[in-house]
């Protein structure tokens, strides 16, 4: 037992020596990414705290003048290599030369574990500014949500760290011609580009809007000392359609932007356990707030064509083109068309561009023609071809010239009219074979080859020229209280015309209500002679039976209850019911009068049969047709 | 109280004249969409609509703005188009050519024999069942009332058909009505979270794109929880949707 405990103590003392060497001493360095920085360039600044115990506090930089500076957050390593534990904490800032000259970085200090530590202080040479201080060459390509930048907001953003910034590329601009608006993301946060809160508002302009992929480019600037990446994130060429002075409203965008989470659960979290560059802390204490960002009403100045020099046949189109013209065939049997095919092609609006029509041509049949028109955006300009096709057939044999077209256009760059025409085309008809025997008759069925009919593309189809609502369309009748009104009258028709259909029945043997209310007035009664039978109170009960029966037959045959007799009832009963029923009156009525006046004392059992017989009989006539 | 004459008359030539004003629209919009100016004729559209909804009316705007790449907006259209005039084979090809240029692709989950009944009731519009609802309730009457007289006595078997066909028109009605009670949205934007709650802290549902089509199921603030046709559900901003 001794032994053991010798054992114990020996492994605690050798355990404790450990633990108390384990940590090395602190020691503080500075690093520098760069000792000689131009005026308006970056460096990082990188305090190293090494095997530090205990909490290390914010650094203090006393002197850091002729620099801006944010920091870009705090690291920490824990490593543990042969027993030995060792830490290093590295505090980081991204400092921005303001200013020439031979500078001082620091003295820095830190508190850890509350004892005030200090760093020596770091000398920069910061030089005159470099010929393109505004833009670095670090120019990449990339989505506008590509590597963010370096600093993290706190849980509000400023105005500062992120706007944007629309503008045109020109303030003047002619009806037609187009002037290309873009929006520039500029941040210093991690952001994401989200799209547009707000459509921009263009009336009096044909909007082609460009593609994202070929519009969103991300650079990196500095402006006014800070360093900024900016993306086009949307571009949009307009053309405006009428002269004048336009206010466009270019709407508003939202961003995603990382920021800082709540600032106590940030404070217990200061270090990074998972190493610098690690992205995981990062998203462990931010989180993403939606950003919306205004941007600024533009004005353009729309100027009008000029009308000196305008080609009469000019329709409108502004930038610069190119026409031709072609047609499939050189030689045609008369009666078989020919296509006019003619292009036109190059910059600008080509949707509004009108191809000019083929005059009329002796001998020639015109059809209408049909056009289609390409748009490319591909090099962030609109440019396309469009394309008419005209059908003519030659009415007879000879030869006939397709005239040249013509075509004029305003280009801007020349601020004058161009005129193009395309080259005259000659065709030959030759005669069409004349039919010297009768036609052939038409082949069978089985003769002809028939293939599927291929659809070439689907595409949607043409608006509807007539506007017939049909008489049904519009609002929902069930929410109208009339529908309802018309329906309940026609339930209400119904349910009266079954009701009248009863009386009626009724009152068709004898007197409508008085029939109907006969037998509810006999149960009534029969009821209460019910109660009288478990009182056993005989005379009261046969009055009551009496009166239910007399009463009920009085009320069938539309009698005085005077008038009702045995005899009569027998006699006006006699072809309506069965033998057994009338017996069973028959006798009703005699068990009635001994029961009324009879000196005999009857038994319960005889009440009882009476009543049943009673309410039996009633059943009975209920259901028969007495008249 | 006697109505003078030439106050009729106003009344009378001013409903003409804005009938008129209106065809003029129209016309003008398609002169303006066959000629490419789809903005335009977009504009006079939504004029027309605002005015006097019809079915042509929306299906003429939702092609103007799908042309103009607006596929949430036109698909808005389509559908309103189509509620209107159910079987317009135009109407149903337009929007299933839209249809196939999403990119969510969002299929309803209908058991089997609740499938012919679906079809059904999405085939006919609401108007379409109170008709006949009424007509099989205004000859049944008319049944009843004669069929009282000894000489229209064979119309009994009739008038029993019709009041079936009468319960299973109201079962229709029902039935329309059920499938029609929320309302319908549809997502503007190129593309939209849907979370699991109303804030922009909830966890990410799911993300859906331009023209996929929903029902509101509630609401709260700024937001809205959306059911998608295969029962999924998630809150997405107001302003990410046109209600339809």
């Amino acid at each position: 037992m001794k032994q053991l405990r010798f054992k114990i103590l020996c492994l605690f003392l050798v355990l404790f020596s450990t633990a108390s060497t384990a940590f090395a001493e602190v020691s503080i360095e500075t690093n520098v990414s760069r000792s000689v920085v131009p005026v308006g360039e970056e460096l990082t600044l990188d305090l190293i705290v090494n095997n530090a115990q205990g909490p290390i506090g914010t650094p203090k930089i006393s002197s850091i003048e002729g620099f801006t500076s944010y920091s870009q957050g705090h690291s920490q390593e824990i490593s543990f290599t042969n027993g030995r534990t060792s830490s290093c904490s590295v505090f980081s800032y991204v400092l921005i030369a303001n200013s020439p000259g031979q500078k001082t970085l620091g003295p820095f200090e830190l508190l850890i574990d509350g004892k005030p530590y200090r760093a020596a202080p770091v000398q920069v040479m910061v030089t005159a500014a470099s010929s393109s201080p505004s833009y670095t060459a670090a120019v990449s390509q990339g989505p506008a949500n590509a590597p963010p930048p370096r600093a993290m907001p706190s849980a509000t953003v400023q105005t500062r760290d992120i706007f944007v910034k629309a503008w045109l590329d020109k303030d003047e601009v002619f009806v037609n011609e187009p002037a290309m608006l873009t929006y520039t993301l500029y941040t210093r946060l991690s952001a994401t580009y989200k799209g547009f809160e707000k459509e921009p508002v263009t009336t009096g302009f044909w909007v082609e809007d460009f593609p994202p992929e070929k519009t969103i480019r991300r650079t990196e600037q500095y402006l006014n000392g800070s360093r900024y990446v900016v993306a086009d994130v949307r571009k949009l060429a307009l053309f405006p359609t009428q002269a004048g002075i336009f206010t466009l409203e270019p709407g508003v965008l939202s961003a995603a932007v990382e920021v800082q989470s709540d600032d106590s659960f940030n404070s217990f979290y200061s270090y990074n356990i998972f190493g610098r560059g690690s992205r995981f802390p990062s998203s462990f204490l931010s989180q993403i707030v939606s950003q919306s960002l205004p941007t600024e009403s533009l004005k353009v100045t729309v100027k009008a064509l000029p009308a000196a020099g305008k080609p009469a046949n000019f329709t409108g189109a502004v930038g610069q083109y190119e026409m031709s013209s072609s047609v499939d065939k050189k030689q045609v049997e008369a009666g078989n068309p020919v296509t006019v095919r003619v292009k036109i092609k190059g910059r600008g609006n080509i949707n509004t561009v009108q191809i000019p029509p083929l005059a009329p041509i002796d001998g020639l049949k015109i059809y209408d023609a049909a056009s289609s028109s390409q748009i490319s955006k591909d090099r962030l300009i609109v440019e396309g071809e469009k394309v008419s096709e005209t059908v003519v057939v030659p009415k007879k044999d000879g030869t006939f010239t397709i005239p040249p077209f013509h075509f004029s256009y305003f280009d801007p760059q020349t601020m004058a009219y161009e005129e193009i025409q395309t080259q005259a085309h000659t065709f030959k008809a030759t005669p069409a074979p004349e039919a010297e025997e009768p036609l052939p008759p038409l082949p069978t069925s089985e003769s002809v080859s028939q293939n599927d009919v291929s659809v070439m593309a689907k595409d949607i189809r043409f608006v509807k020229t007539t506007d017939a609502a049909g008489p049904l369309e519009g609002n929902d009748w069930v929410d109208r209280p009339l529908y309802w009104l018309l329906n309940g009258l026609l339930f209400l028709a119904v349910a009266a015309s079954a009701l009248v259909s009863r009386w009626r029945r009724r009152g068709s043997e004898a007197k409508g209500w008085r029939v109907y209310r006969a037998g509810l007035s006999a149960r009534k009664r029969l009821r209460q002679a019910g109660r009288l039978l478990r009182q056993k109170n005989q005379d009261a009960f046969y009055a009551e039976i009496s009166k239910a029966f007399m009463g009920y037959f009085a009320d069938r045959l539309d009698i005085t209850p005077q008038a009702v007799s045995k005899d009569e009832v027998i006699r006006a009963l006699a072809e309506k019911i069965s033998p057994e029923t009338l017996n069973g009156i028959e006798s009703l009525f005699e068990a009635l009068s001994l029961g009324r006046f009879g000196r005999a004392d009857h038994g319960e059992d005889e009440m009882k049969r009476v009543y049943q017989t009673a309410s039996r009989l009633i059943d009975a006539l209920e259901k028969a047709r007495l008249k | 109280m006697r109505i003078p004459r030439g106050f009729l008359l106003a009344v009378f030539f001013a409903g003409f004249a804005a009938q008129a004003h209106a065809a003029s629209v129209f016309e003008q919009a398609g002169e303006k969409y066959s000629k490419g100016d789809f903005k335009a004729a977009a504009g006079l559209y939504e004029e027309l609509a605002r005015k006097k909804p019809t079915a042509t009316v929306y299906f003429d705007l939702a092609n103007a703005q799908f042309r103009l790449g607006q596929k949430g907006r036109a698909m808005a259209n389509y559908v309103r188009a189509e509620n209107l005039r159910p079987r317009d084979p135009d109407i149903r090809w337009n929007k299933n050519v839209l249809q196939g240029a999403l990119q969510d692709r969002l299929e309803e989950s209908t058991s089997f024999y609740l499938y012919p009944v679906r079809r059904l009731i999405r085939a006919v519009t609401m108007n379409e069942i109170a008709f006949l609802f009424s007509s099989l309730l205004a000859l049944y009457t008319l049944f009843f009332l004669i069929g009282r007289i000894r000489l229209f006595a064979w119309t009994t078997p009739l008038r029993r058909f019709i009041f079936v066909l009468l319960l299973v028109c109201a079962a229709l009605g029902v039935f329309k009505w059920a499938d029609t009670a929320d309302e319908r949205v549809v997502i503007l934007d190129r593309e939209v979270f849907g979370r699991y709650g109303p804030s922009d802290r909830e966890t990410k549902a799911f993300l859906l794109h331009e023209g996929a089509l929903g029902k509101v199921k509630d609401e709260s603030g700024a937001w809205i929880l959306i059911a998608l046709p295969d029962k999924t559900s998630g809150w997405i901003p107001k302003s990410a949707v046109e209600k339809i």
